[in-house]
Formats: structure tokens, sequence, C-alpha cells
């Protein structure tokens, strides 16, 4: 417990109490006015005060019984509601409906007789009967078409066929003529005549990696020509075409 | 079906809104608004109130025409809304227009002269400039402001066609036509000047403006050739001027400064004649309540960012300035509010850095308790009296509780360290000797209170999110604690152990014992109000206490009769605890509901709220749905 010496309680001052003074009393009896002339109490003396009620005033009468509930105490009447309930609701409407309304229409007779009368309900864009159309009972189009192209391209690859079959008779290889052959041995020889000349004009010292490939290069080359002359030189030379390339060709086209 | 509750009154003032302060030209009446409210009261009773609702947000700004027939008021609103003005008729207090062209924010509004127009300014994210006519609610012509954007705006006084608008690096003649629904601007030369127009006033001849500038200098500008004619005064008024009066007769200029300082200014030289540092914040708003008399005395009202309002008197034989405080309120969101037990007549509030306890029936400040400037931020998390109401024990978000003298506002003693990210909880046992309180990382902590020294009892670690509200039982034996972390604890007292708990899959809000300490009641952000058995822990009942948002604060009253909720829906809402029906609903918040208190003695409700106000009500007994029992 912490004694701080303050409280909240006192933080606002109590009002100072000032004693209200009763009013300066006056007396009812105007002060000009005898008292002398009055009785001050003194000449009320009430009725049998002395001999009692007179005779034959306290016989009972059959007016004056006790009445039932007479000693209960009278409630005043109950005013209105102090809590009045929330309405949750709406109330019921107040209007009430017409009851017992019949009509004196005869629903089946007349349902009958709308019907009878009625015209039949024409049918919007019926579709034609099958048997009325123009093509009925005849092979579609596209059937025929679709046939023709078939056909078509069966004889097309037939016809391919047929083509290879005749040109790889002879496996593609034949004979190499004469002529073709001088022609390309002279032709080889005037390159290794050219190459040659250049391999010769190199200088001797073989310094750099360069001249190193280039004279490595140069004999590779002469060494394949002079094989390529070699095989040049038989007495017959074949030359085979390769048949996979020429079936990509086609294919392709 | 649920009643209105009456507002008793407010405790509180938009002290931020610039020259929000404004007395109506009867002389006699107050104007300012508070959050989403405007509060109209006598100058000399802050007890009689009225109240002007209608806004939706925050309101910005108000104006008052010249004749006082009419009031208009602008709001701030979300991000890519219109923001409303609202135009109220003085007399009846109804409102006669309410218009939307403003995007997010109305700046400023100006009567002209004659009550015919009305100029308003959109704020940074709208620009534009509107004049209204008055008496249809129409926009009259509008037009974008200049390439930067405006502050503040002024009707000439002697012709209601030309107004002048001032704002960053700009200040503007405008001149319009309302036959071609025209507004054609006309730019002022300042010369080298570059200036941020604060506040400006025109002079009753219509001759010259008077600018206040963030700068802290005044200028004068001719508004005829629109130049600059002359500055002043040296040395600046700091912080900028951040409002600007004239007196009648036109000698005399009233600035407020940013640093809270009024400074006279002769309008001749726009020299400082005296000066006062008034403390409280910038001050936002300066009005002439009397004078000036035939010796140059006046008296003025100048409201200050941080909520107080002064009456300044200025003697002018001893050519001095003297204030006194009439108002004041708390300026950030206020976080609790608490009543001593059994005792209606004070109850205390605390915000950022303060706490203050206040006469409910006056509603006049009685204490006002600040931690030192030295630490600005810390904030007043939870208050609460000691049964024995002979100390007010807080939790700050510093972690520390402090206990202070309710009369003296002394510091009695501080328990450092109490929870370590800031205590939220906090509350006394009924014999004074013990403080049960909670924090923001979870534990619940008991504390004996010495006479010399406060020794920690015990420390129950449950919780895994911040406790926001504690209540221990009457005869101490028991407390209940509720996390964010969606358990309720009930503690044994004795052993320091779990007795039971309570789980919901929200953020419990608030707890407490039904009088009778029966049941328990809880809730949070599942919008829920849950009756709870006291004993088994078992739910009871499922109210739903909001059909929008969550639900911060519940009270119930000392009879046990009704019980009062706050939430994120800006209600105060007052349900009968037989029934569970709303039978009152008090609508008068412009923020968040945090904490809302019944009075002990059953004649008042207290709220408070995220936008710093404190709304007592009127509280009413529940009216029963169910037929009178024969």
């Amino acid at each position: 417990m912490m004694e701080s010496g303050e409280s909240v309680y006192a933080l606002i001052p109590p009002a100072v109490e000032t004693k209200q003074r009763p009013p300066i009393y006056r007396s009812l009896q105007p002060g000009e006015v005898d008292p002398s002339q009055f009785e001050m109490g003194c000449g009320t003396v009430k009725k049998a005060a002395t001999f009692g009620p007179p005779r034959g005033t306290l016989k009972p009468s059959t007016n004056t019984y006790l009445r039932k509930h007479s000693k209960e105490p009278a409630l005043p009447d109950p005013g209105p509601l102090s809590q009045t309930k929330a309405k949750l609701k709406p109330d019921l409407p107040k209007d009430r409906p017409i009851m017992g309304l019949v009509s004196a229409k005869n629903f089946v007779t007349a349902n009958a007789i709308e019907n009878i009368l009625a015209s039949p309900k024409k049918l919007k864009d019926a579709p034609p009967l099958a048997t009325q159309k123009k093509d009925y009972g005849k092979v579609p189009g596209y059937l025929t078409k679709v046939k023709d192209q078939v056909k078509r391209e069966k004889e097309h690859i037939e016809h391919l066929t047929q083509k290879m079959m005749h040109d790889g008779a002879s496996d593609g290889i034949r004979h190499m003529s004469e002529e073709e052959r001088q022609e390309l041995i002279v032709g080889l020889k005037q390159k290794w005549q050219r190459i040659n000349e250049a391999y010769q004009k190199m200088s001797f010292t073989l310094d750099t990696g360069t001249k190193k490939a280039k004279k490595e290069q140069y004999e590779a080359e002469l060494a394949q020509i002079e094989k390529d002359i070699e095989t040049l030189s038989r007495r017959v030379v074949l030359v085979a075409e390769e048949p996979t390339t020429r079936m990509e060709s086609l294919r392709l086209r | 079906m649920a009643e209105d509750l009456r507002l008793d009154s407010v405790i509180g003032i938009g002290g931020g809104v610039p020259n929000g302060l404004l007395l109506h030209p009867d002389g006699s009446t107050l104007i300012y608004p508070l959050g989403s409210t405007v509060i109209i009261r006598p100058k000399g009773d802050a007890r009689r109130q009225e109240f002007l609702q209608g806004h939706t947000d925050k309101v910005a700004c108000i104006a008052v025409s010249k004749s006082g027939r009419y009031l208009a008021s602008g709001q701030v609103t979300h991000m890519g809304f219109n923001a409303d003005i609202i135009i109220w008729d003085f007399e009846t207090r109804q409102m006669v227009h309410r218009m939307a062209l403003h995007k997010v924010k109305v700046q400023a509004l100006c009567f002209s002269h004659d009550d015919r127009y009305l100029a308003s300014l959109g704020g940074e994210d709208d620009g534009n400039l509107v004049v209204w006519n008055v008496e249809l609610g129409q926009a009259i012509c509008g037009s974008p402001t200049a390439n930067d954007f405006v502050l503040t705006v002024q009707f000439f006084h002697n012709d209601s066609t030309r107004l002048v608008t001032g704002g960053n690096y700009n200040l503007n003649v405008w001149e319009f036509d309302e036959a071609n629904r025209k507004v054609r601007p006309a730019e002022c030369h300042l010369g080298l000047q570059k200036r941020v127009c604060q506040s400006m006033v025109v002079d009753e001849r219509d001759e010259f403006v008077y600018v206040g500038t963030k700068t802290g200098d005044v200028l004068q500008v001719s508004l005829g050739p629109k130049l600059f004619k002359q500055s002043g005064p040296k040395p600046f008024i700091g912080q900028g001027v951040s409002c600007l009066i004239q007196l009648p007769g036109g000698d005399t200029l009233v600035a407020g400064g940013g640093d809270g300082s009024i400074t006279l200014l002769r309008a001749a030289t726009l020299k400082a004649a005296c000066s006062l540092q008034l403390n409280g914040g910038a001050v936002t708003s300066v009005v002439l309540s009397e004078g000036p008399a035939r010796d140059g005395s006046f008296l003025l009202y100048a409201g200050t960012a941080r909520c107080n309002v002064y009456l300044v008197r200025f003697d002018a034989r001893d050519n001095k300035l003297t204030s006194t405080q009439v108002q004041s309120c708390h300026h950030e969101k206020i976080t609790d509010v608490c009543f001593p037990a059994n005792y209606g007549d004070v109850f205390a509030t605390c915000s950022l850095n303060e706490i203050r306890i206040w006469h409910a029936a006056e509603c006049r400040e009685l204490l006002r308790i600040q931690v030192s400037a030295k630490m600005p931020d810390v904030e007043c998390l939870c208050i609460a009296f000691m049964e024995d109401g002979k100390s007010v024990i807080s939790g700050w978000s510093d972690g520390k509780i402090r206990a202070f003298g309710p009369q003296s506002g002394k510091l009695l003693y501080t328990i450092t360290d109490a929870h370590v990210a800031g205590v939220t909880a906090i509350v006394g046992t009924s014999d004074s000797t013990k403080i049960v309180s909670g924090g923001k990382e979870g534990q619940v902590r008991v504390w004996r209170i010495g006479q010399e020294s406060q020794t920690l009892i015990s420390s129950m670690k449950e919780h895994k999110g911040p406790v926001n509200a504690i209540q221990v039982r009457r005869n101490d034996s028991e407390a209940v604690s509720a996390s964010s972390d969606g358990s309720c604890i009930i503690w044994d007292l004795a052993r320091f152990v779990r007795n039971n708990s309570l789980f919901a899959s929200t953020f419990f809000k608030a707890i407490l014992y039904h009088p009778d300490e029966s049941q328990l009641l809880t809730t949070g952000t599942d919008r829920k109000i849950t009756y709870w058995d006291a004993y088994d822990g078992q739910v009871i009942r499922n109210i739903e206490g909001s059909k929008s948002a969550e639900i911060n604060a519940l009270a119930i009253s000392a009879d046990g009769e009704a019980v009062a909720s706050g939430g994120a829906d800006k209600e105060v809402k007052l349900w009968g605890y037989d029934e569970g029906h709303c039978f009152a609903v008090g609508r008068g918040h412009s923020g968040a509901v945090l904490k809302v208190k019944i009075s002990p003695d059953l004649r008042k409700v207290v709220s408070v709220g995220e936008e710093g106000a404190i709304l007592i009500w009127d509280y009413i007994s529940p009216r029963s749905l169910s037929a009178p029992r024969d």
C-alpha cells in the first residue's frame, strides 16, 4: 500500500454548505386587531362532550352494515403502461378481405368452346421432308471428291516408285569416259604444279607456327593430289552417285 | 430500433486546422472543428455546445460569412474521392448545401463580402479554384490555380468579383465574370522574393494584401499595380507566419507564428511592436474577440496546434501582451480513460506524453501530468486509479509503470523495465497493495506496491501476443487477461498459474467481468461481443457487435444492466446485458473509438477516440424489448 497523502476523491473540493436561513416569522394574525373579540379556542365545546350522544342515536341501522371488501385499500386506476413493449412486427392489416366471392363462369364449357373455335397453330419454318430434297438417294458430292483425291495420290506414288525402280536398275554406277578422265588428270597435275611451286618457294627455316602449318598443309594437299591422280590413272574408272541423295531430292520435291 | 444517445459535451478542438478557430460576427459565439464535427459554443461557456454533423472525414477548413448568416466547412477524404463542402445556415444550424468538386481535400474557403459567393481551393492533389453561388449551391466557375499548389484565398472587402490566392511560390489576383463563367488570374510581382504564402489578409480599402509566409516574414503587396511594396519584421517570425489578421482601423496586424509566438506588427512599417510566446505548438488561428478600445487595447483568441486556446490581452498602456488559457485538450489520440472506483465526478485520460484528469460535470481540466520533455515520443498506453484513490497508475510505451499523486500530479514511483516493449494493460487490486500489468511482449506480471519499494511477485508467461486488457476479481483471487494472440487466460493470483483459458480466432481487445462475476465479456477484431462462463470458460452467447469494423472497447455499468462498446465504426453502442440488444447508438466520433467507460454513478458514458476527442454522453438505462411481466 502506497500512502501518498493524496486522494482522487478530494480532488474536487467539497462545496461549502451555506445554511439556509428560515424565512423571517410573520404572524398570520394582523397585529392591529384586538384578540379579545376572538374565542381563542375557549368557546368551541364539542356536541355531546359532557353527557354522551343523545338517546337513540347509536341504534344500529340496517343500511350501514359492513360490506364486503370495503376495508380493502382502494387502488387507483391503472394509468398508461410504464414499460411499453417495443414493436417487433407491424400490425395486422386493418381492412378485412371480401370473402365468399364466386364467379358464375363455367370454366369447363368455356374452355371447350374456346378450343373448338380456335384455329390450329401454324408451325413456323417446319423442316422440309428429306425425300423431297434434290439430292435424295444420291452419293454425296464430298465422298466422290475425297475418293478422287485418294485415287490421284495413289497413282502419283505408283508413278514415282516405277520411275525409281527404272533409274536404280544399274545402282547409279557408270563408266567414266576417257575425255573426262584425261581432263581431270590434267587439271589435277596443273594444281599439283601450282602447289608444289609455292611449296618449293617457302623459306628453309620453319621458325613460326604459321610457316610450319603452311608447310604441312602443302604436303598434305600434294599427297592427296598424287593419290587422286593415281586413282584416275587406272584402266577402268567407275563413278557411283549416291542413290540416297536422289531419293531425298525426290521427296523434297 | 436503437435510439440516439444524447451527446452531452465534447472535450476537444481540432487545433491543427489552419484558421480553425472562428468567432461569429455576432461577437459571442466561437466556432471550431473537431474531427468530422463542427462545434458552435458561446464564448464564455464551454459546456453549451452545439454540433454540426455531416462530414464523413476530418474537417480541413471552415469559414463564416461576413454577415454571419452562413457557415461553410470543407473536409478531407480518401485519395481519388471527392471532398465535400457543406454550407450551413447559422441560425437554424441546418445544412443548406452539400457540394463536391474538389478531390481529396478542400484547402481553404472564403465568403465574399455580400455573402453571394464562396471561393474554395482544392488541396495539393486537386489545385483548383472554384467560385460557388451560395444561394443556389452551384459552382459558377473554376480554374486550375498556378503551376504549384495554393494554400489560402481571400475575397476583396468591397468587390465581390475579385479575390486573391496565395500558395507555393505564387500570389495571384483573380477576377471572375459570372456571365461568361470565367475566372482569370493576374500574377503579383514579388521581384526576387520567393515565398510560400501561408496566410493572408486584405486591408479594408482593398489597397494592399498582407501575406504571411513560411519564411517568417509578412509581405505587403499592392493590389492595384500588383507589386511588392515591403516586407518585415526583422528578425523573421520563427517557423513561418501561420495566421495573420488585421485589426479594425487597419494600422495593426497580428501574426501567429509556427514557433507559438504572437506578434503585433505596425501595418505601415511592418515592424514588430511586441510579441508573446505561447506554450502549445504553432499558433494556427487568431481571432479578435473585443476591441480595439479607444486606447488601442484589445482581446483576442489564439488557437494552437496542440489544441490549446488562449485569451490574449494587449494592454496598450504597458505595450504588453498577456495570455490566459481558456480551453485545452489532448492533441494526439487518446489511448485510455478511467474513473476512480465508485466515483463518477472525475475521470482521467491519457495520450502521448501526458495524463489529464477532468471534472466530469464541468468538463474542466483539473490536473495535467506530463512526463519530461526529454522523452517527447513516449506514449501512455493505459491508466488506472488505485482502488483507494491515492495514486494514478499508468503504463508507458518505454516499458515503465509510473504512479502519480492524483492531487499534486507528483511522480510517486517508477517501475523501470516492467515490460520490455511497453506496458499495454494495468490494473490495481482491490486492497491497493498489488498491481497486475500486461505487456506488449505478452507477459502478465504482478507487482507488490509497498510504501518505499515495489517488487515483482510473479511473472506469468503464457500469452504470445500483446496483452490488451486485464481485470481482477473483487476478492483478488483471480485475474483475466485478453491478448491479441487469440486467447484470454484466467489466472490464479494465489499460485500464479493459469486456471482456465478461452480461445477464439480473434485479437481480443477487451475483457471484463459482469459485476456479479459469474460471467465474462470479451470482444475483439471479429466484431463479436461474447459472453463466457467465468467458472468453466464456456461460451454462453455471441452477439454481433458491429457490422463493419472491429470493436476496441467494452464497458459495463455498475448495476450490470448495460454494456457499452466502441469500435472502428466510430459509434458508441449501448447493449442490454440480458437481452443482448443494442438500445442506443452514439454517433459523433470522427476516428475509431479506442476506449469507452460508463461512469460509476450511471449518469454519463465517456468515450475517447483516435482523433483526440473526449465525448461525454448521457447514459440511459436499457429499454426492454420483452413484454412487461405481470
